[in-house]
C-alpha cells in the first residue's frame, strides 16, 4: 500500500513534454486551409498583419514565424506606460495560448480516462481548455496583477482550469425523501411519523392547517440539507477516497494514521477494501457557495470531514464558501456586513491536479439549468465582453436597472435557484415569476431560451470550421 | 463669513493618516483575543455557538479585507472542535478558510498557546491572501 503508483513518477517526465508542443495551425490561403509548415514557404510571415481565428466568430494575436518556438520570444508583461500589452507581446501571449491549449487537447484522452475513472458511475463530461480561454485568462492576469510570463510551463501554471470536468448528480427522488425522513435526526431526535407525513404534504404543495404548517416550516430546511447531503454523497465519497489513497500512496500519511484520525470509519474502511481499484487524486482547492439561506451542495458535515482529511494527510487546501458576515462582523461595519448578502449561485468545485500533472477543475452541479445561465445576469452588470449579439437586449435591461432595483432582482434569481434546487431534491416546487416592474425580457424563462439560441447560433457556426491563421488583405 | 486661508483650508480636508498596524501585533491580538474567548465559551459537552474573533487588515502585504480566527464544534462530536484560520476576500463576497487543528477544548487551549502560533498563521495568511488574489 505504500507503494508509489507508476502514473505519478510519471508526472514529471510527462509535464515536460507537455511543454514541447508543436501545435500544427493552418493557415487560409485563396479560400484553402494550408498547412503552415507549407504556408510559409508560400508567405512571408514577418511581413504581413495576422490573427488567429480560434472560434468562428473570436480571433487573438499571433507571431507564426515564433509560434513552434518553446517559450515566448518574449517576455510577457504589462507596458507601465500604456497599462497595455504592446502588439509584440500580446503576439507572444497568443503563441503561448495555442501551444498550452495544444498540450491540453493531448493531455485530455488520459485526462478523460482518470477523470471518468475517479468518478465511475456519474454523469461526467471532461473538455480541455482553448486557446482563446487560455488567451483571455493570462491576459487579465497579466494586467490586472501585473504578472510577467517568462515561460510557457510558468503560463500553465496559472492556468488552473486545464482540463474541465464536470460531475452532474441525478434529482432524488420520493423514495429517497422517504428514507431521509425516517432515518435524520434533528436535535438528535427522530422525526415521528405524524412529522414525517406533515412534511412529505409541504413537499408535495399539499393543503395543510396552521399547526402543521408550522411543522413542516421547523423542520423544511434541515430536511432539505440532509437530502443535499444524500444527493452528493457518492461524489463526496469518491473525492474522500481518491485524495486519501493519494496521500497514502505518496506517504504523507498511513491507513493506521488515518483510523486515528477523525476522518470517518466508514471511508477508511472502504479505503481498506478496495484500495487497489481506487484512483488516487490530490485536490488543491474546494469551492463550496451557496447563497442567502441556500442549500450547498457539500454539507457541513462533508466540509467537516475534508477538513479532518486535510489535518490527517498534511494537504492544507483552501476551501473557499461565500462570505459569511459573523466570521468577520467584530471587523466590519454595518454597512460592510449589509452588503455581504448576495446572489443565489449555488455550486460546488474543486482544482486537482492528475496523476500527469494536469490542473483540472472539477465542477459537481445538479441537473437545474440555472446554473448556465446565472452568469448572464453578472457579466452584463460587470460589462463583460462575453456575451453575444443575441443578449443585447438582456444586457440592455440589465444594465439600466437603479442599484435597488437590481437587489430585488437578485432575490428574484435567488428564488430561481432555490425552486431548481427542490427540483434536484425531489421536492415539488413553483417556479417564481419575474415581478411586474421589470422588463419581461429579464425572466430566467427568457435567459434560459436565449442561452439555447446562442448555443444553436455558436454550434450551426462551427460546422465546417476549422481554426486557422488569417492574413489581413 | 469665516475665512480661511489656504493652508488651514486643507488642514480641515486633508484626510489623517491612519496609523500603521504592525500584522504581528494584529496576530498577538487575535489569537489572545481567541483564547480568552474559547476558554470561556467552548465546552465539550454541550452546544455552544461558533468563537470567531476577527481583525480587520491594516496590511498592504496581505490581499483580503478581514481575517479570523474560529473554533466551532464539528457536526457530529460534541467534544471534538476546529481551529480555523479564514480570510475574506477585498470585495467581500467569498472567503476562504483553513483548519489549524482539532481536538478537544484542551487541545485547541494548547495549540492556541504553542509558541511558534503567530509565525503558523501569518504563514498560512501569507499563502491564503496569494491563493485569493487568484480569485
Amino acid at each position: 500500500m505504500g507503494i508509489l503508483s507508476k502514473a505519478i513518477s510519471f508526472t514529471a517526465k510527462t509535464m515536460r513534454s507537455a511543454f514541447k508542443c508543436k501545435p500544427k495551425v493552418k493557415v487560409k490561403l485563396d479560400g484553402k486551409y494550408i498547412p503552415f509548415s507549407d504556408a510559409k514557404n508560400m508567405v512571408d510571415f514577418g511581413k504581413v498583419k495576422v490573427k488567429y481565428n480560434v472560434k468562428p466568430d473570436i480571433s487573438m494575436p499571433v507571431s507564426p514565424t515564433t509560434l513552434n518556438g518553446s517559450k515566448p520570444a518574449l517576455r510577457i508583461r504589462k507596458n507601465n506606460l500604456t497599462g497595455e500589452l504592446d502588439d509584440a507581446v500580446e503576439k507572444e501571449l497568443g503563441n503561448v495560448s495555442i501551444r498550452l491549449s495544444k498540450g491540453y487537447e493531448d493531455a485530455l484522452p488520459r485526462a478523460k480516462q482518470e477523470i471518468e475513472g475517479i468518478f465511475a458511475g456519474q454523469d461526467i463530461s471532461v473538455r480541455a481548455k482553448g486557446a482563446n480561454s487560455v488567451y483571455s485568462k493570462l491576459k487579465k492576469k497579466v494586467l490586472d496583477k501585473g504578472i510577467v510570463i517568462r515561460s510557457d510551463s510558468a503560463a500553465s501554471k496559472i492556468v488552473k482550469d486545464a482540463i474541465g470536468g464536470r460531475v452532474t448528480m441525478k434529482n432524488l427522488t420520493q423514495a429517497d425523501i422517504v428514507d431521509t425522513l425516517k432515518t435524520i435526526k434533528i436535535d438528535n431526535k427522530a422525526l415521528t411519523t405524524e412529522e414525517q407525513n406533515i412534511i412529505m404534504k409541504f413537499f408535495k404543495q399539499e393543503s395543510l392547517t396552521q399547526a402543521e404548517l408550522k411543522i413542516a416550516q421547523k423542520y423544511s430546511r434541515p430536511v432539505k440539507l440532509a437530502l443535499a447531503e444524500k444527493q452528493s454523497a457518492p461524489v463526496f465519497n469518491q473525492v474522500m477516497l481518491s485524495s486519501l489513497k493519494h496521500s497514502v500512496e505518496t506517504g504523507a500519511t498511513t491507513i493506521e494514521k488515518l483510523e486515528k484520525s477523525g476522518v470517518s470509519p466508514d471511508i477508511i474502511k472502504e479505503l481498506k477494501a478496495n484500495y487497489n481499484k481506487i484512483k488516487p487524486m490530490k485536490i488543491t482547492e474546494l469551492e463550496n457557495y451557496t447563497g442567502h439561506q441556500g442549500i450547498p451542495y457539500f454539507s457541513d458535515k462533508q466540509i467537516a470531514q475534508f477538513r479532518e482529511m486535510q489535518l490527517a494527510t498534511g494537504n492544507t487546501f483552501d476551501i473557499v464558501t461565500c462570505s459569511e458576515a459573523k466570521r468577520f462582523s467584530k471587523s466590519l461595519t454595518p454597512l460592510e456586513e449589509q452588503a455581504m448578502k448576495d446572489s443565489g449561485y449555488t455550486t460546488a468545485q474543486f482544482n486537482v491536479e492528475l496523476s500527469n500533472g494536469s490542473l483540472a477543475e472539477i465542477q459537481v452541479r445538479g441537473k437545474g439549468p440555472f446554473g448556465e445561465v446565472e452568469h448572464i445576469a453578472y457579466d452584463s452588470r460587470r460589462n463583460k465582453n462575453t456575451l453575444g449579439p443575441v443578449y443585447d437586449e438582456y444586457q440592455a435591461a440589465a444594465k439600466g436597472l437603479s442599484a435597488d432595483d437590481y437587489k430585488e432582482y437578485n432575490k428574484y434569481l435567488s428564488a430561481c435557484y432555490d425552486y431548481y434546487r427542490d427540483i434536484e431534491l425531489g421536492i415539488k416546487s413553483t417556479k417564481p415569476k419575474l415581478p411586474s416592474k421589470f422588463n419581461p425580457i429579464l425572466s430566467e424563462d427568457n435567459m434560459i431560451r436565449l442561452h439555447a439560441i446562442d448555443d444553436a447560433e455558436q454550434a450551426a457556426k462551427k460546422v465546417g470550421f476549422v481554426p486557422h491563421i488569417d492574413i489581413a488583405a | 463669513m469665516i475665512k480661511l486661508e489656504r493652508n488651514e483650508f486643507m488642514k480641515v480636508i486633508r484626510t489623517q493618516e491612519k496609523p500603521k498596524v504592525d500584522i504581528n501585533e494584529s496576530i498577538t491580538k487575535l489569537v489572545n483575543n481567541i483564547k480568552k474567548n474559547a476558554q470561556n465559551y467552548v465546552s465539550d459537552t454541550q452546544y455552544y455557538r461558533p468563537v470567531d474573533e476577527s481583525m480587520r487588515n491594516e496590511s498592504d502585504k496581505l490581499f483580503c479585507k478581514a481575517y479570523s480566527l474560529s473554533v466551532e464544534q464539528t457536526p457530529d462530536n460534541t467534544g471534538r472542535h476546529f481551529l480555523s484560520l479564514n480570510m475574506l476576500h477585498p470585495k467581500m463576497r467569498i472567503q476562504t478558510s483553513r483548519t489549524l487543528a482539532a481536538g478537544n477544548k484542551q487541545e485547541i487551549l494548547e495549540f492556541l498557546n504553542k509558541e511558534d502560533i503567530n509565525k503558523l498563521i501569518k504563514t498560512n495568511l501569507s499563502e491564503m491572501s496569494e491563493n485569493l488574489q487568484e480569485k
